[in-house]
């Protein structure tokens, strides 16, 4: 041993930070794109000196089924919706990790837009409720909606210990809006605020009489988050398709926490295509 | 268990089809020099063990002289080839970062230079380059989020040497990786007092213990206050906590601790294979 020839102390810390690594998805660490840093201190004197915490917490990828069910989604379109939904609870269950993380809820908007199921613990529910279809195409009472929901549940869930990557929307509708179009588009705008740090990501599918010029709107305008079935398509064939893609779609989204990149997963639905972004306008 | 209990830990995996020491879900080593001993355990997350997959991680450390090189890398799951990635990278980083003769920081750059070449061809890696010197001096540098902690004798608190991720209300979703064409490091220095310890870790360790003031801090602190043997390294890395489980390595070098009892892995000093 040779401790006579140690010199200085425990934790004399300078660190230089960089630019310029590309980074592989948005939001990335301060580590990253910050400038120079300077950080003079001893392990003893500041303990947790690097923004170690001071509460226990547990990370969770939230996601929100937004589901048109207005009164032409009465008949195969709800009743598939019903007959799918139990499947995303039983994938879940067959892998607890992703269990763990995953937080889910279940909003649908006609008239109004109600919270049918609170964003939980999936594997911890006991039923799901039969969905009902009836009313109009609120699209603005369901970004209105979603974005008190998401704030709220967001300080809730901060309150309980855990912190979240970007929640995301799964909206589907067979309709257009029959809202005016500046008021859905002002409450998308409110949910949408960039702003806003729990603005989430949307995906968005449509079927039926579904404009796939304000579906791309709704995602945002952004490639590959609009999606539209064939003219004609039925609604028995569409919605069990489309359901088992989502439920693939959240399931790897949830498991890709644990790859070192969190990613909202595109499900695959063979009988929809992506909406171009240039049919917005 | 270190926090909310996690009952995907509990469950037992299915046996993989093929398994070979090389790709154990469950590794560690370390030994010791006249000035620092070194342990490193990584073991696969939680999810890959039940899927029947293998770590992601590597680890690999080079001694020569009063000097020795350590480098952990973290496989990016998403992208496929990334385990071997980070084998290459890991190897590569520690073999250029030993064999610069300049002061450590800089060697630890060469390391990350040398870990950018060697993770091109197929996969996508982080990395954590350390260079410590028998003096207690020690230079670091990274790309992405694996990170280094320090932990003073008599586990004190731990103080990480690397900007923790900015959340800014949210988890972050991406990290800086290898290979890249700017390879651009973070870096750090400091100075190792004796019986402190300087730990690289990949983010699977990283995250819960900075999530984990209460419950994964102490624990890693505590034990940390000395070397353990390398089992005991990877049972800690082992913990069980709700929604943790990614893949987990530790490497640590503690300095000028030969001569002091050292752990092992039934708790008696000196048992044969223990280290110190």
């Amino acid at each position: 041993m040779s401790g006579s020839r140690i010199a200085g102390r425990v934790g004399e810390v300078s660190s230089g930070g960089t630019n310029g690594n590309p980074t592989t998805a948005a939001n990335q660490g301060a580590g990253q794109d910050q400038g120079t840093v300077q950080d003079q201190g001893t392990a003893q004197d500041q303990g947790a000196g690097g923004n170690l915490g001071v509460e226990e917490r547990y990370a969770v990828f939230p996601f929100y089924l937004c589901l048109d069910v207005s009164a032409s989604m009465y008949g195969a379109a709800i009743d598939g919706v019903n007959r799918q939904l139990p499947l995303l609870r039983a994938a879940i269950g067959e892998d607890p990790a992703i269990a763990e993380v995953i937080r889910f809820g279940v909003v649908t908007f006609s008239d109004v837009a109600r919270t049918v199921v609170p964003l939980c613990d999936l594997s911890l529910v006991e039923a799901l409720p039969e969905l009902a279809a009836q009313g109009r195409t609120s699209y603005a009472a369901a970004f209105d909606h979603l974005r008190r929901t998401i704030e709220d549940d967001y300080q809730r869930s901060r309150t309980a210990g855990e912190r979240w990557y970007r929640p995301a929307v799964v909206f589907i509708s067979d309709g257009r809006p029959t809202d005016d179009t500046e008021r859905w588009r002002s409450a998308h705008r409110t949910l949408t605020d960039p702003g806003w740090k729990r603005r989430p990501n949307i995906l968005s599918f449509g079927f039926g009489d579904a404009d796939p010029a304000v579906l791309a709107e709704v995602s945002g305008s952004k490639p590959n988050r609009a999606f539209l079935a064939a003219e004609g398509a039925e609604p028995a064939s569409v919605v069990p398709e489309l359901m088992t893609g989502l439920i693939q779609s959240i399931v790897s989204s949830s498991a890709s926490v644990y790859s070192g990149q969190a990613q909202l997963v595109l499900p695959d639905v063979p009988s929809m295509r992506a909406i171009p972004v240039d049919q917005l306008d | 268990m270190l926090g909310r209990p996690s009952a995907a830990s509990a469950v037992a995996p299915v046996l993989r089809g093929f398994g070979d020491a090389a790709h154990a879900a469950y590794r560690a080593d370390g030994g010791d020099l006249s000035w620092c001993a070194l342990r490193a355990a990584t073991v696969a997350g939680v999810r890959h063990r039940l899927a029947g997959e293998t770590s992601e991680d590597a680890f690999a450390w080079e001694s020569a002289g009063d000097r020795v090189a350590v480098a952990v890398c973290d496989g990016l799951g998403s992208v496929p080839g990334s385990a071997a990635a980070a084998g290459r990278a890991a190897a590569a980083a520690v073999s250029a970062a030993i064999v610069d003769p300049g002061a450590a920081v800089g060697a630890a750059r060469t390391g990350v230079r040398a870990a950018n070449e060697a993770a091109a061809g197929g996969g996508a890696t982080t990395v954590v380059v350390a260079v410590i010197d028998r003096d207690g001096r020690a230079g670091l540098a990274r790309v992405g989020d694996s990170t280094a902690f320090a932990v003073g004798a008599g586990a004190s608190r731990a103080r990480e040497l690397f900007a923790a991720p900015a959340e800014e209300g949210l988890v972050g979703t991406g990290t800086a990786a290898l290979p890249s064409d700017r390879p651009d490091a973070e870096t750090a220095e400091m100075t190792l007092a004796p019986g402190s310890v300087l730990l690289l870790v990949s983010d699977g360790v990283a995250d819960p213990w900075r999530d984990g003031p209460g419950t994964v801090a102490p624990a890693f602190e505590e034990l940390l206050a000395a070397p353990p043997g390398p089992l005991e390294l990877a049972r800690l890395a082992d913990f069980s906590r709700q929604g943790c489980h990614d893949d987990r390595t530790l490497l640590g070098v503690w300095v000028a601790h030969r001569g002091a009892p050292a752990r092992n892995d039934t708790g008696a000093p000196g048992h044969p294979g223990a280290f110190g």
